[in-house]
């Protein structure tokens, strides 16, 4: 009966990254909570949904956005970054190559993606493949991170199932934060402009690895 | 190269396998009766033996390859020659002309569009399909005469006219070079082994569910699309490609056969892929046809979300439909998109698209699906589609929008 009254919100939240990285096994890991060597590379997107009960009186229903690793190549991504709110960009540990890539995708969503009040989309960094080298984490990504305000960053392995959860949970942490604060804003924007500026670099550094 | 040599028998076993082929279809070719629609072949190219045999088969695959190329290429780029097939259908209006004009932004008036589309559709019989007496051909002949006649004033183009005929078969670029030997500029050979990653990657994750994809038959797909890349690395490999080399290996089972169906095959998939402009114009080309055919869905899509872009079609394109259909309806359909350009339309495919989406109508009516919520749809639906029912629907539309040409 309490379900009745929860109150019930919709996260559209892309999942980017070269290909090959493992967009398709997180999301798959994530929202079905299984893993196959098997999957097809992904032609233009695709999109699995979960729903979390975020607490008594939130549901969360995410809608995982799996964007073809050539897509930032194509012309199809504005479409299917229109209304995100998060992002998740991914690399592989065993190509660095791909890390590099992560900047690149980075450009893209800041370029294509704007919230209300100009406020940079919230993005977080998977570093996939974990379970086959999980010691080879680039030394730049913390420098990477602090540079383009990114909060966090995890070493994850969709095979194993390490670190997915979380890694998501943080990314809805940063949503609910992004809008929360929006609404400050519109109640009170002469209040807003030194809190956000404040928020953004308190709630910073967060970066955990595995 | 990785390119293996291959044992003249092999060339000698596929040559007479064309043999067959050609003297398999000769009855059915006299008998006009039968059906003249389906195609029960697989062999999609009108291969004459004696070129065949002219292939060196001593030489090196790839060498072989690009010969067989240049033999086709100076074809005149017919993938395949059906009008022997299809004594009693009509061609009308002229089909392929040249000049490109910029797609408009605004919607032109549908009559205009509708014309721009007969200018195209080649009026067959009422049904291809079914058998029909001889003597219905000439009375629908005179009918046709009439619209051909019509059509002769019109010579609005659109890009509908501008995609589809191939692009230069043989590439200019450098790296052809190679096949005589050479220096290479370490530009190239950095971009060429960018390509061969990315080959590697998805050669690696090509159907791997199918049996036919494990170790050395990887190696043939491999070695097809290397080739291809090497050939034309002004093209370069995108992804999607090892998935349209894919049926057609599984077809032949032969690396060099592969490669040159593969190259036709590109002519006219290579306008589909990012540099290339034929998307948007299947894309605008959907937007005019469901407004005129099903406005109701068009409602539908503008009003939710605004989907008429069609983006959710995009790999229906890109792939011909390779992705929605299991194997044996890929054949299928593959076949009825290559015969299409000689029976019905050069733009078939934006029908089979039409069909798979009014398949679908009442689904999609009844929950006012938005953008999110087809592209889902039809992920999910993926190689679950009933293909004959959704080729015979795609035929009924091309007749539809004939009859409702006619009609104006």
């Amino acid at each position: 009966m309490s379900d009745l009254f929860k109150k019930e919100l919709l996260f559209k939240i892309l999942v980017v990254g070269d290909f090959g990285v493992g967009k398709t096994s997180i999301i798959k890991r994530y929202a079905e909570g299984t893993f196959s060597p098997k999957y097809k590379m992904t032609i233009g997107a695709d999109f699995a949904l979960k729903q979390l009960d975020w607490d008594s009186e939130t549901r969360i229903n995410i809608q995982l956005w799996d964007i073809a690793g050539h897509e930032r190549f194509g012309y199809l991504t504005s479409v299917y970054y229109r209304y995100a709110v998060a992002a998740a960009i991914v690399f592989d540990l065993t190509r660095p190559d791909t890390f590099f890539a992560v900047a690149k995708w980075l450009a893209d969503l800041r370029d294509k993606v704007s919230l209300p009040v100009g406020r940079p989309l919230p993005v977080i960094i998977l570093a996939n493949k974990g379970d086959v080298a999980a010691n080879k984490v680039p030394p730049q990504i913390e420098e990477f991170c602090k540079k383009n305000h990114i909060t966090s960053w995890y070493v994850t392995s969709a095979k194993e199932n390490r670190n997915i959860d979380e890694a998501m949970n943080r990314v809805v942490v940063e949503v609910l934060e992004n809008q929360r604060n929006n609404n400050l804003y519109n109640s009170d924007s002469v209040m807003l402009a030194e809190e956000m500026h404040t928020d953004k670099h308190n709630n910073g550094q967060l970066c955990c690895s595995r | 190269d990785g390119v293996t040599d291959k044992v003249p028998e092999d060339e000698l076993a596929q040559v007479e396998i064309f043999q067959e082929v050609e003297n398999g279809l000769k009855p059915e070719e006299e008998d006009t009766t039968k059906s003249n629609g389906h195609i029960h072949y697989y062999t999609p190219f009108d291969v004459e033996r004696k070129d065949l045999q002219k292939v060196d088969s001593t030489s090196s695959t790839k060498a072989q390859c690009s010969s067989i190329d240049t033999l086709y290429s100076s074809k005149d780029a017919e993938i395949l020659n059906m009008s022997r097939e299809v004594p009693s259908l009509e061609k009308v209006g002229s089909q392929g002309n040249d000049v490109e004009e910029p797609i408009s932004e605004e919607f032109e008036p549908i009559i205009g569009e509708m014309k721009d589309f007969v200018h195209n559709v080649i009026v067959t019989n009422a049904s291809v399909d079914l058998p029909c007496p001889t003597g219905e051909t000439s009375f629908n002949r005179s009918n046709l005469d009439a619209l051909a006649e019509e059509n002769n004033s019109l010579d609005t183009l659109d890009c509908i006219e501008s995609h589809g005929l191939a692009s230069p078969a043989m590439s200019a670029c450098v790296s052809p070079a190679s096949s005589n030997g050479g220096i290479y500029t370490p530009e190239l050979l950095e971009t060429f082994g960018l390509n061969l990653h990315r080959i590697e990657k998805d050669v690696q994750r090509c159907d791997r569910n199918y049996w036919y994809f494990t170790g050395e038959n990887l190696e043939k797909l491999r070695n097809v699309m290397c080739t291809y890349v090497w050939e034309h690395l002004d093209v370069g490999y995108m992804q999607g490609m090892c998935d349209l080399v894919a049926p057609l290996l599984v077809v032949f089972n032969d690396e060099s056969l592969t490669y040159a169906c593969f190259c036709h095959l590109m002519e006219r998939m290579v306008e589909n892929f990012p540099n290339g402009n034929a998307m948007d114009c299947h894309f605008a080309n959907m937007r005019s046809l469901i407004q005129i055919l099903d406005s109701e869905m068009y409602e539908l899509m503008h009003s939710h979300g605004d989907y008429t872009h069609f983006y959710f079609c995009y790999r229906w394109f890109l792939l011909d439909f390779k992705r929605e259909l299991v194997y044996p309806d890929v054949y299928a359909t593959w076949e009825v998109i290559w015969a299409a350009r000689h029976v019905s339309s050069t733009h078939f495919v934006l029908f089979l698209a039409l069909a798979l989406l009014e398949t679908y109508r009442d689904i999609i009516l009844s929950n006012s699906m938005d953008f999110t919520d087809i592209i889902k749809f039809f992920n999910e639906m993926a190689e679950r589609h009933n293909a004959s029912a959704v080729l015979g629907l795609a035929r009924d539309l091309v007749l539809q929008l004939q009859l409702l040409i006619e009609n104006k």
